[in-house]
């Protein structure tokens, strides 16, 4: 039986919100951590917070300043925003329980406390202490909620929108977070209260995503921009990194029907992601690069919405 | 433990005017109501508590609710379930099951007649203002020829005993009446709850219903072909009867579908949206009102429908159950004249009786109704879900007074019926079994041949004395057994 657009839509989107959830959670944890080793910099760490999420335009017109309180109030309790945590877990939750049918019922069960908890503790966290506590709670939801995705769910089209999700989520967070690197690497939009901590802000980067171990592992000598940005950018075996959401994107692209679109973007962006040189591009041009990847990242969520959801052509 | 075992005594149940289910006078069971009321009366209030608990269980971990609108949010229940049976006898049932679907041929009859040259108001056996003042006719189904000349393919009837040992038909559900996946579920609650009973009996299983709907949704498709793509529409996750729609997909293996995932195309068939592409559609089994379903035909705002699809329907294009327009027969005082729809058009006598309804509109009933508000059930002629119902006896002066008014200010949208007292059977309140009120409403379909559960959804008004046995005003609901005699 043919699986209807809208469930499918809204199973891609499902994904997307709790991927963002997780990733943000973490976001906001590395910061916090981090600020206590460089006090100096502290307001505009929590500054780039917000332009990794790309709420620059919507928090300033609430906000005059970038402050500690104010940003975590924002990031993770704010429900008039899209950009906080509880916004996506409250759409995740909106988009599961019209899909209930085709997720496993532990998974929906999962979500559906999630976003109810988080309702509930959200505005205690946003004091330091206990804070960490819950953005640790909600990882480590989202990240049981993907593993019984992924150990119960047939890989048939519902689990390859999911999968879709997933991937474009994470390869436009990665591509967000290596950004925000930029103002370290000096490309032209350097913060000198940042740019005396260079190596710490680059782990900083790494530990964001996950990726501090499985960069320890694969990359040797220390931690610099062109050799972060290498792992970010074009490692495929680290689920974070760029090539490696774009390899699943083309594996799942590969099983649905009627792909021809997509995966023809998609490609085009493997070579060009592989062809990257990281060394040069911290040199200069990395932001220019990543902000045309975002775009075609863009691109590539509108063909698979045309392709599936919206069924032009 | 301070409840010790504090076994059931039949002679002890309480009588009350009604007739009762399962115990005769003296506490004498009725049969074959012998084995449940002995088995029963082996359990203390303690183990009946245990088994509650466990159905109650049951419901949670099968996730079987019902949504109810309150306080501006909408709210998922657990299905209220008694865990004791409501049996009846084989004999009786046959006797039912012919009467139904006599009932249900009529009907459709009926309603195909309306729509095309209208024999049965220039025979004057019904009066055409009655129909047309009710305001279910829809000029926009004039006409139409739907396959085998059905209409209303699923109807839910509401039967009720009275004091005297007949089922009387209340009622007849033509528009989208829900329930019958409650009927199947109480069945396997029972299951868990009392697998020993089910052994000792032999008892007629209803999971057959979700195979019949689709052979009779399957028997209207307008392509003939093996595997006719069957859709239900659904109002959405907010509708109260949400989990019905998914369970009965679910079970026919047919999608579940909302108005926008389904559009008509330039050849005037209709379509859903998969990521396949366009998948075109046969049948679509609607649990949307007709005033929703195209918002080119009737309601403009209605996000919920398709538009074009009357068009469709129209040019025979897909099939639609029920057929748009069916609600002209689903009426309360169309429902008065069933028994002589079925001598005009049939030539049969009416198996099953009506409960005596008087018109309002008619001056010299009128007259008595408005004398006798103190003895009589009032009812607005237009309303579902036992909303805006005065049962006379009960009410208060007050009450009373109102509803005359409403009367005299609209008599075409008001019947009155004497008070049926409504049977009772055994219902487990606290830990005592108490005689709870009963109705039944089984599910009869019609499409190339006709069908009627065994039994079917019996609802039991869960507060001591009071007949108001709809769920989403605190009633709960029996599995229903069929056993023979």
């Amino acid at each position: 039986m043919a699986m209807l657009s809208r469930v499918a839509e809204r199973l891609y989107w499902l994904a997307r919100y709790v991927e963002r959830a997780e990733n943000t959670a973490r976001l906001v944890g590395v910061n916090a951590q981090l600020l206590l080793d460089m006090p100096e910099a502290v307001n505009a760490l929590w500054e780039s917070l917000i332009e990794i999420l790309g709420a620059h335009e919507d928090f300033f017109a609430q906000h005059g300043k970038a402050t500690e309180r104010s940003v975590v109030r924002y990031v993770l309790a704010d429900q008039t925003t899209q950009a906080s945590i509880a916004s996506a877990l409250r759409l995740a939750r909106e988009n599961a329980r019209t899909v209930r049918e085709v997720l496993p019922s532990e998974a929906w069960e999962l979500i559906n406390q999630l976003q109810m908890e988080v309702q509930e503790t959200a505005e205690h966290a946003l004091a330091r202490r206990g804070r960490q506590a819950f953005l640790d709670r909600v990882v480590q939801q989202c990240q049981q909620f993907s593993g019984m995705i992924m150990t119960t769910m047939s890989r048939r089209e519902p689990f390859h929108f999911v999968n879709l999700g997933w991937a474009v989520e994470r390869a436009d967070m990665t591509s967000r977070i290596l950004d925000v690197g930029c103002t370290y690497a000096g490309g032209g939009r350097g913060n000198h209260a940042l740019l005396d901590h260079e190596s710490v802000l680059w782990m900083n980067v790494l530990l964001s995503l996950s990726a501090y171990q499985m960069y320890r592992q694969q990359m040797r000598g220390r931690v610099e921009g062109r050799s972060v940005v290498g792992f970010l950018l074009q490692d495929t075996a680290f689920p974070h990194a760029i090539a490696c959401c774009l390899d699943t994107l083309e594996a799942t692209l590969g099983a649905l029907p009627r792909n021809g679109a997509p995966l023809r973007l998609n490609r085009a962006l493997v070579k060009q992601v592989a062809g990257a040189d990281p060394s040069a591009l911290v040199a200069s041009g990395l932001h220019e690069f990543l902000d045309q990847l975002q775009g075609e990242l863009g691109r590539l969520h509108g063909l698979i919405q045309s392709t599936w959801f919206r069924l032009a052509g | 433990m301070a409840q010790t075992a504090l076994h059931i005594d039949w002679r002890a149940y309480p009588r009350t005017a009604a007739l009762d289910e399962l115990v005769g006078p003296g506490g004498r069971a009725r049969p074959p109501a012998g084995a449940l009321l002995n088995f029963l009366k082996r359990l203390d209030g303690a183990e009946l508590h245990n088994r509650r608990k466990a159905a109650e269980q049951a419901v949670r971990a099968l996730g079987i609710t019902f949504t109810v609108y309150s306080d501006g949010a909408n709210i998922d229940r657990q299905w209220p379930f008694d865990i004791i049976p409501r049996i009846l006898r084989a004999s009786e049932w046959r006797k039912v099951e012919a009467g139904l679907a006599q009932r249900l041929r009529a009907l459709n009859c009926f309603i195909d007649d309306v729509y095309h040259r209208q024999h049965i108001f220039r025979d004057r056996v019904i009066p055409a203002e009655v129909v047309m003042a009710a305001g279910n006719y829809r000029d926009a189904c004039a006409g139409v020829r739907p396959a085998h000349g059905v209409w209303a393919h699923i109807c839910g009837s509401d039967l009720v005993r009275d004091s005297d040992g007949q089922l009387y038909v209340l009622e007849d559900n033509l528009r989208v009446p829900s329930g019958v996946s409650y009927m199947i579920e109480n069945r396997r609650l029972t299951k868990r709850v009392f697998p020993e009973l089910l052994e000792a009996y032999q008892v007629t299983p209803v999971g057959e219903y979700p195979a019949q709907l689709f052979d009779t949704l399957a028997s209207i498709s307008p392509r003939r072909s093996e595997t006719p793509e069957i859709v239900v529409l659904t109002p959405g996750i907010y509708n109260s009867a949400y989990f019905e729609h998914a369970f009965l997909a679910q079970q026919m293996g047919a999608e579940l579908v909302e108005g926008g995932d389904l559009e008509v195309g330039d050849d005037d068939c209709v379509y859903m949206r998969t990521v396949r592409g366009l998948v075109r559609v046969d049948v679509i089994y609607r649990r949307v009102d007709d005033a929703f379903l195209d918002p080119e035909c009737f309601r403009k705002d209605s996000l919920l429908g398709v538009p074009g699809l009357m068009r469709a329907w129209r040019l025979g294009k897909v099939a639609i159950a029920n057929a748009p327009g069916t609600g002209v027969a689903d009426d309360k005082v169309v429902y008065a004249y069933v028994p002589d729809m079925i001598r005009y058009y049939l030539s049969e006598e009416p198996l099953l009786p009506n409960v005596p309804t008087y018109f309002c509109h008619d001056p010299l009933q009128r007259q008595h109704v408005l004398q006798n508000l103190d003895k009589l059930v009032v009812k607005p002629t237009n309303e579902s879900g036992g909303y805006g119902i005065l049962i006379g006896p009960t009410a208060s002066r007050a009450a009373r007074a109102a509803c005359a008014e409403a009367i005299r200010a609209n008599p075409r949208g008001h019947v009155a019926q004497p008070v049926v007292s409504l049977s009772t059977a055994p219902t487990l309140l606290g830990r005592e079994l108490v005689p709870c009120h009963v109705d039944l409403r089984p599910f009869c379909l019609q499409g190339a041949s006709s069908y009627v559960t065994a039994g079917g959804l019996t609802r039991v008004a869960m507060r001591k004395g009071s007949l108001v046995v709809n769920s989403s005003q605190g009633g709960g609901s029996k599995d229903t057994w069929v056993v023979a005699d």
